[in-house]
């Protein structure tokens, strides 16, 4: 389509004006698909990202034609990224799976559903009957609908009254949940995304939002390109396409944002920077434990078959309340000259942004992801990000707002608040608290007794224990944790040691754990079925099914029923209102008056989303304030009325800089980082059978420093190796592409099943959330042979 | 960089990668400078040819059909005014272009085959 001179310069004028008012004139007319012949356009949230922008979906003859933004979406106003733009291919890989595989003498041969299931349920009900229900698992994932997680959760344990289900998103936000809990004792932001049109400065913390959050850096970006004296503040360990739009570019070495975030908190005390009122009425100050290890070894975290499983004793924090002059005491070593010196970043610089962040006249607002999270001391750091706002009292107002951002779809939705996780409830409720319990033999109408008693495995120590036969039979969903565990090969061979260990793997795509598996389910994906998914923002959204699934493809939720039928566990499923509303109705009965509050089933069906806690049909924008929390009562104020342990206080924790299980040393001298690319979700699966996708970034490529590649002899293009204590990959060299790596560190992002990284990663973990550190350990680089 | 800043330095940056074009007239892409970048086949044709690539449907956004090797950032300083036959952006206000405008890598082929644009049940042909 031709645009003339004239046409153009009328058009970006009209963009101009109507641009000021907020990203309004998103769409431009092209995409509005006017030419396109659809049957139908229906809503969904986007697949992938935690953002969770809003699409609508065009079918034509039941297969997706086409998709645009939402434009009455308030998250995205008809804005996608290339990878929701692509979300018409993601279903139609030639390679669906599309019938039951069963592993029969190294081969995968079909078999029928029936047959499939029934095999399930005799493998399920025969190892609790032989070694008890702590030698099953449940592994699933932040992809996850909501009901798909609530039906896994009943079956484990409401049904076989075992605690091992755990879920794919204890390895991207554990550490963001154990720092909501050991803050503010409930999970999940108290602002919005309406935050960012509020905030004068935004603080990025180790997250690449321009590829990871495209749509809500486009609503930063926006908001600075509007309104100048708006500042973005890029730390990280290398610089991105993020840094190259933000304003203030700071590098630090790896884990030291513990001291820069400690050495901020002592500029906001020393210079007078501190909301005295709000840090005297709104907290308290903590101490924990320090020094608490890396749980690399088995012998730090263990439990299984009796007498080990009576021994199992995870660690636990051991919380101090101290006066505030005791935390002011604790931050006199974290002067910004210490600060300094252990990161790398100016003084200078650390006061700089410490003051812009408590200006009293400025709006700020944190974000942050995998940087924090995927971190050996991610509770603290977690902790130590909501310092700054508690000090400054910055926080539970518009543009006053530290936002966790979550990785996937449903993280929020279906893992953190139906609680897919070991010793978990929904609503944070926990199996060792009585009262939660006895809310829980109410709404499931099961005994006391069949609800487990002691926290089951942690992700990563349920693979271990899969690896020492402690699980025999584990059911994985909609992830791929044969590629994603760190230091993968224990896992991939603790999967294929035999001895009456059954890997069941439901999934869409054959991928590296279908290929370890012993039964391979087909399933339905997004759209070909019914969900909710949560997002970031507490923003639950609803999709109907629009297309059918391939061949035998069946929904997660369908086989959990079926198996669940099969073990005469069927009664838990029976909803009249059919299975989809009625696992989401039982779920709200939980959740009310917890300030976890979720509308009616059929309420999502109709709006784009809403924010809980929903009371009284009006959604909750910021959470613990008085005016805008429904919760907080006439007087009150501000009250973080989930920490009932401290009066609805939140805690200041006084949190250490401690450094990683690993440093770089002569054998090994450089950090290796992993993580992601814009145009591929997670493990591939899915974006790399999209054509655009693959051609834009075809493999994933080892990216070094250019004084590091000169000093190696590394030309781009060369193939290097990349070896650590645990195993090597080889790869392309890239230098100066999108993403530059500080001196002496890689990075390699992980969506590449022939790349396979986490053969070189380590698996130690934060011992208080267990959520592993994939962003640090040593590696040696070098060019391959030919 | 605020808006107006930003399309003048692009402009002023393309200005420099014609003036280099006219005055060396190389093969392309160049080869590897002292920062030894170039990833891309070497069938990825310069800006300026003026070859569009299919959309994946009707309203998705269009693709880089050209190398973006030495130019991330510089996009507006010829499609801001459709400088060499550039397609003339339709929201300039809009800063982050890689985000839904992918480059392509003309050489790679297809993983696995995507049946995306089949016909449906039903459906002639």
């Amino acid at each position: 389509m031709k645009v003339s001179r004239r046409e153009f310069l009328k058009a970006s004028a009209a963009a101009g004006a109507a641009s000021a008012v907020g990203l309004d004139l998103i769409v431009p007319p092209e995409a509005q698909a006017q030419g396109i012949v659809v049957d139908k356009w229906s809503k969904a949230p986007c697949r992938f990202c935690g953002v969770g922008c809003g699409v609508l979906v065009g079918v034509r003859n039941k297969r997706i034609a086409a998709v645009k933004g939402d434009p009455e979406s308030p998250v995205n106003r008809g804005l996608l990224c290339i990878k929701g733009y692509s979300l018409p291919k993601i279903l139609y890989g030639e390679d669906r799976l599309t019938i039951p595989l069963l592993r029969k003498n190294g081969k995968f041969v079909k078999i029928s559903w029936n047959e499939a299931l029934e095999l399930v349920a005799k493998k399920f009900s025969e190892a609790v009957q032989k070694y008890g229900p702590e030698s099953v698992a449940f592994y699933g994932s932040g992809q996850w609908t909501m009901a798909e997680g609530y039906a896994a959760l009943k079956f484990m344990k409401a049904g076989l009254g075992s605690d091992n289900i755990e879920a794919n998103a204890r390895l991207c936000m554990a550490s963001a949940v154990a720092g909501f809990m050991t803050t503010f004792g409930g999970d999940e932001p108290m602002g919005c995304y309406d935050d960012i049109e509020y905030a004068d400065t935004f603080f990025l913390w180790g997250s690449n939002m321009a590829e990871m959050h495209p749509v809500l850096f486009s609503r930063i970006t926006d908001r600075r390109v509007k309104h100048p004296h708006v500042r973005i503040v890029d730390l990280t360990t290398m610089t991105t396409r993020t840094s190259e739009a933000s304003d203030i570019r700071i590098v630090f070495k790896p884990q030291t944002d513990l001291a820069i975030a400690n050495g901020m908190a002592h500029v906001i005390v020393k210079e007078g920077l501190v909301n005295e009122a709000f840090v005297r009425e709104h907290t308290v100050c903590k101490k924990g434990l320090e020094n608490i290890g890396y749980g690399v070894k088995d012998t730090d975290e263990f439990g299984g078959q009796e007498p080990r499983w009576a021994n199992y004793k995870p660690f636990t924090d051991r919380p101090q309340k101290i006066t505030l002059d005791e935390y002011k005491a604790f931050l006199e070593k974290y002067t910004p000259e210490y600060a300094e010196q252990v990161s790398g970043v100016p003084a200078q610089i650390i006061r700089e942004i410490a003051r812009l962040f408590a200006d009293p006249k400025r709006k700020s607002m944190s974000f942050w992801t995998m940087g924090f999270n995927q971190h050996s001391r991610g509770t603290w750091i977690n902790n130590l990000v909501y310092n700054l706002h508690l000090l400054t009292g910055k926080i539970s107002e518009p543009g006053n707002s530290p936002m966790s951002l979550t990785g996937q779809p449903s993280a929020c939705g279906t893992v953190r608040e139906v609680g897919t996780l070991a010793g978990r409830l929904p609503a944070d409720m926990v199996i060792t608290n009585p009262e939660h319990r006895a809310l829980a033999t109410k709404i499931w109408n099961v005994p006391d007794e069949k609800i487990p008693k002691k926290p089951g495995y942690h992700t990563v120590e349920m693979f271990r224990a899969l690896e020492r036969g402690d699980v025999k039979v584990i059911w994985i969903q909609v992830t791929n944790p044969f590629q994603t565990m760190p230091q993968v090969d224990r896992y991939r061979t603790g999967a294929r040691k035999g001895d009456g260990r059954f890997i069941i793997v439901s999934d869409i795509y054959p991928t590296r754990t279908t290929e370890l598996a012993d039964l391979i389910l087909p399933s339905a994906c997004w759209v070909e079925k019914e969900g909710v998914f949560g997002n970031t923002e507490r923003r639950t959204q609803h999709w109907f099914p629009a297309v059918p699934p391939p061949g035998e493809a069946k929904p997660d939720v369908w086989q959990i029923v079926e198996v669940a039928k099969r073990m005469k566990l069927g009664h838990l499923f029976e909803y009249k209102e059919g299975i989809e509303k009625g696992l989401f109705e039982e779920l709200r009965k939980w959740r009310e008056g917890k300030g976890k509050d979720l509308a009616p089933y059929d309420l999502y069906t109709k709006v784009r989303g809403m924010r809980w806690p929903v009371v009284e049909g009006k959604e909750t924008l910021w959470r613990y304030r008085e005016e805008y929390d429904p919760y907080v009562k006439k007087g009150e104020g501000v009250k973080f009325y989930l920490n009932k342990a401290d009066d609805g206080r939140a805690v200041i924790w006084a949190r250490p800089y401690e450094p990683p299980a690993e440093v770089p040393d002569t054998e090994y001298p450089f950090w290796l980082c992993t993580g992601r690319v814009l145009e591929h979700w997670h493990t591939g699966s899915m974006t790399r059978r999209v054509p655009e996708l693959h051609r834009a970034v075809p493999r994933a490529t080892v990216q070094l420093h250019p004084e590091d590649a000169k000093t190696l002899g590394i030309t781009a293009g060369d193939r290097v190796k990349v070896t650590s204590r645990r195993g090597s990959i080889t790869g392309v060299a890239e230098i100066e592409g999108r993403t530059v790596p500080q001196e002496g560190l890689v990075y390699v992002p992980f969506f590449d099943q022939d790349v396979l990284i986490n053969l070189v990663t380590l698996d130690s973990f934060c011992p208080i959330s267990k959520e592993p550190d994939y962003k640090k350990c040593a590696v040696r680089v070098e060019k391959a042979s030919p | 960089m605020r808006m107006k800043a930003r399309a003048q330095f692009a402009r002023w940056m393309f200005g420099l990668l014609v003036a280099s074009l006219v005055l060396s007239p190389g093969p392309w892409p160049p080869t590897p400078g002292p920062r030894g970048q170039r990833l891309e086949a070497a069938e990825n044709p310069p800006p300026g040819s003026g070859k569009r690539l299919p959309r994946m449907y009707d309203g998705a956004p269009p693709q880089v059909p050209h190398s973006i090797v030495g130019l991330q950032g510089l996009c507006l300083g010829c499609h801001l005014e459709g400088a060499q036959g550039a397609t003339l952006v339709p929201h300039p206000d809009r800063p982050n272009c890689l985000q839904c405008h992918v480059p392509q890598d003309p050489s790679v082929k297809p993983l696995v085959r995507n049946t995306f644009g089949d016909p449906g049940p039903g459906q002639r042909k």
